[in-house]
């Protein structure tokens, strides 16, 4: 007599039910609100250290803050903004992430990205038309977002060098502002702008935050107040710029 | 026999002690001798200048005379700080009229620096 299981289309269906159980369950796509500003193919361009600049309030005051803190700030605000960019870039459709669009340029044509954006010259410069053009069309795209972060400190009390802080010795708290610039590929000008700004806010490295940013699903990415303060403020800009732009003559 | 050791055990531990502190680099020595072997003043524009100089470390304006307009600079450095403390730096500034190349400005203490300028 044949059981059931000496057939192979059971072992397939077992196959089936295990490996369906096995798949993780879906994730909410917690960016699935922000949609890209119409239709046209943008990529959002390599979040790099150069785009973060960290700055403090009152310079003379702050004399414990260390150089291990400033670079820990630009990593982890470049580490956070890419994360968070490259989950509307998933999303699929018109957007391409930054990670994705500095696979494709290489880190040649990233550091000359740096140099174009940075340039103090006006945009309408033909070299960097021209660059930026390029990359755009490397990357199939008419429009480039570009990110820039700051951080600047507003107080900085007992941090100490290696940031090994125990409860209570120390506070940190910074205002963190993130913009994002949509140019124009073939002009090189700016046509959109989007802003972003959040308090970070940290005694012996336990902070709160704000609960829009703690919603938000990051896979791999370790999680701190400094991190969704960054995130808070990614996404605020992000929604700002895909806000329609006010006409001038409205109340 | 027990001086061996102990003049072993210095030599090891200023060995350690120098692997501790290494020499600090960083930056890019600006290659300045293709200043004017690949670049022309007036000629070259930004983008011959970031093509045989490389991207720069740090941007600005400079106004060099009263009676001028502010030029683009691009400015290029590379610092070698020892243990010795005996530090020494090459830096480069590039002058734009616009998008043309316009001049250049650099200063050298490191080991290959033209006599005059050496310590």
């Amino acid at each position: 007599m044949k059981t059931r299981f000496d057939s192979p289309w059971g072992a397939v269906v077992v196959l089936a039910l295990v490996l369906g159980g096995c798949a993780a369950p879906p994730r909410p796509n917690v960016l699935a609100h922000l949609a890209p500003k119409g239709q046209q193919p943008v990529a959002l361009l390599p979040v790099q250290a150069a785009d973060v600049r960290v700055t403090l309030a009152e310079p003379t005051t702050f004399n414990e803050i260390t150089v291990g803190l400033f670079t820990k700030s630009q990593e982890s605000a470049v580490r956070t903004a890419t994360a968070i960019l490259d989950g509307l870039g998933k999303r699929g459709g018109a957007v391409t992430g930054p990670s994705i669009a500095a696979s494709a340029l290489g880190p040649e044509e990233c550091a000359r990205l740096v140099v174009y954006l940075n340039d103090p010259g006006p945009p309408t410069e033909a070299w960097k038309q021209q660059g930026l053009a390029e990359i755009a069309g490397r990357l199939g795209v008419t429009a480039l977002v570009r990110t820039r972060i700051t951080v600047r400190y507003t107080e900085a009390i007992g941090v100490p060098a290696d940031l090994s802080v125990g409860p209570g010795s120390a506070s940190v708290a910074a205002t963190i502002t993130v913009e994002l610039d949509e140019i124009d590929a073939r002009s090189g000008r700016i046509v959109g702008h989007g802003r972003g700004e959040s308090i970070y806010r940290s005694t012996s490295r336990v902070a709160g935050a704000t609960s829009a940013a703690a919603a938000t699903v990051v896979p791999s990415l370790p999680v701190g107040p400094f991190t969704e303060s960054v995130m808070l403020a990614v996404h605020t800009a992000w929604r700002a710029l895909q806000a329609p732009p006010v006409a001038a003559d409205q109340p | 026999m027990f001086r061996k050791a102990a003049l072993l055990s210095l030599v090891l531990i200023f060995a350690l002690a120098g692997a501790g502190c290494p020499t600090v680099r960083y930056g890019r020595v600006p290659p300045t001798a293709r200043l004017e072997a690949d670049l022309t003043p007036r000629v070259s524009t930004k983008a011959d200048v970031l093509r045989v100089l490389g991207p720069p470390r740090g941007y600005g304006r400079a106004q060099l005379r009263a009676a001028g307009t502010p030029r683009d600079t691009w400015f290029y450095e590379a610092i070698v700080a020892p243990p010795s403390g005996d530090v020494r730096i090459k830096f480069l500034l590039v002058y734009f009229d616009g998008e043309v190349f316009d001049g250049y400005f650099w200063f050298s203490s490191l080991k290959d620096a033209p006599p005059i300028l050496q310590r």
